[in-house]
């Protein structure tokens, strides 16, 4: 089982509410999607958030942050 | 209608804004790790919190009578989301969300400018002006700012409509983004966008955006749109902090509930 910890900042308007729709598209940690490992590339086909919560911060304009764990399902 | 104040600048908040999204899954998770997911959507939760500093007295009273009007948690109104974009399926012109008139053929799959093939060309095989709009829950009374990049072969006029506010702009075979601000009339409780061209031209469109502000911010693309009906304010109390003449600082905590809605 695997999990990924994924911190994100600096990020842009357009790019955040990519995040925001991803989230929501998934209504939390409902969702199934696949996941490439951003060290190997490899493919794990059936991954969901691990969370209910994407807690958004716009600090500035262009400087989003968020963070979201991606965790591997069994089963 | 209960209407959240805008700032003297026309922004409905300033930086940082910190926002919220809750969802709530229920999971069953079986011994051998598996689980059982089962969503809940009436259980998302919307949340903002928006910090002012600097506020002028005017903007100061505006916000104190919004307070008090909204009699603090009791009242429900509607809030536009200040960081998004209020449109829905803003890149999906033929979803039903949008109207377009009968004779203003909408295709999908055209190249964008940032490389996709999320554009749109608009075909008016008619002999007058038509347009495609999406009427949004949104206060008249706004300062709203309509934004899309349009490219066009034929150098066409293309009319960016803000309820009867319109405004013309002429556009090039290269992309290029055209903004319109506009105050509607504040009796409405709702407002139509869009855009109009005229007889028997063809307009490429990608990138339609509303917010409630005087200028355009990056584009984002949406599916659900920005508007949220129900809102509350979450707090009772609304400390404010006056650090000089005419300076005033406080936090401004927002709430919504899918739930409170059905």
């Amino acid at each position: 089982m695997h999990r990924w910890e994924i911190r994100l900042s600096e990020l842009d308007e357009s790019e955040m509410a990519a995040i925001e729709e991803f989230f929501e598209a998934n209504q939390g940690a409902f969702g199934n999607f696949s996941f490439t490992d951003p060290w190997d590339g490899r493919v794990y086909p059936s991954c969901s958030l691990l969370g209910d919560t994407l807690d958004v911060q716009a600090v500035a304009e262009m400087r989003d942050s968020t963070s979201l764990t991606v965790m591997e399902n069994r089963g | 209608m209960l209407v959240y104040p805008q700032l003297g600048t026309g922004a409905l908040s300033q930086f940082p804004v910190r926002k919220q999204h809750r969802t709530r899954t229920v999971a069953n998770r079986a011994a051998d790790g598996s689980s059982i997911k089962l969503a809940d959507p009436t259980g998302e939760i919307t949340e903002w919190q928006l910090p002012y500093a600097e506020l002028s007295d005017g903007e100061l009273s505006a916000l104190e009578e919004f307070f008090a009007a909204a009699e603090g948690t009791l009242q429900s109104f509607t809030f536009l989301d200040p960081i998004g974009n209020l449109l829905a399926w803003s890149g999906k012109l033929d979803n039903n969300v949008w109207a377009a008139e009968p004779l203003l053929a909408v295709a999908g799959g055209i190249g964008d400018p940032f490389g996709g093939t999320q554009a749109w060309r608009l075909t008016n095989r008619g002999a007058a002006a038509q347009d495609i709009t999406q009427t949004i829950a949104a206060p008249g009374g706004y300062l709203y700012c309509l934004s899309a990049y349009v490219r066009s072969a034929q150098g066409v006029t293309v009319t960016l409509l803000i309820g009867n506010g319109r405004a013309t702009r002429t556009a090039t075979n290269q992309w290029t983004r055209f903004a319109f601000a506009w105050t509607g009339d504040a009796a409405l409780s709702s407002t139509r966008f869009g855009l109009e061209i005229p007889a028997g031209s063809i307009l490429d469109v990608f990138g339609l955006q509303v917010e409630p502000q005087g200028a355009p911010s990056a584009y984002k693309a949406t599916t659900t749109g920005g508007v949220f009906e129900g809102a509350r304010l979450a707090d009772d109390a609304l400390q404010v902090t006056t650090t000089g003449v005419n300076r005033h600082s406080c936090t401004v905590n927002i709430i919504q509930c899918k739930a409170s809605l059905i």
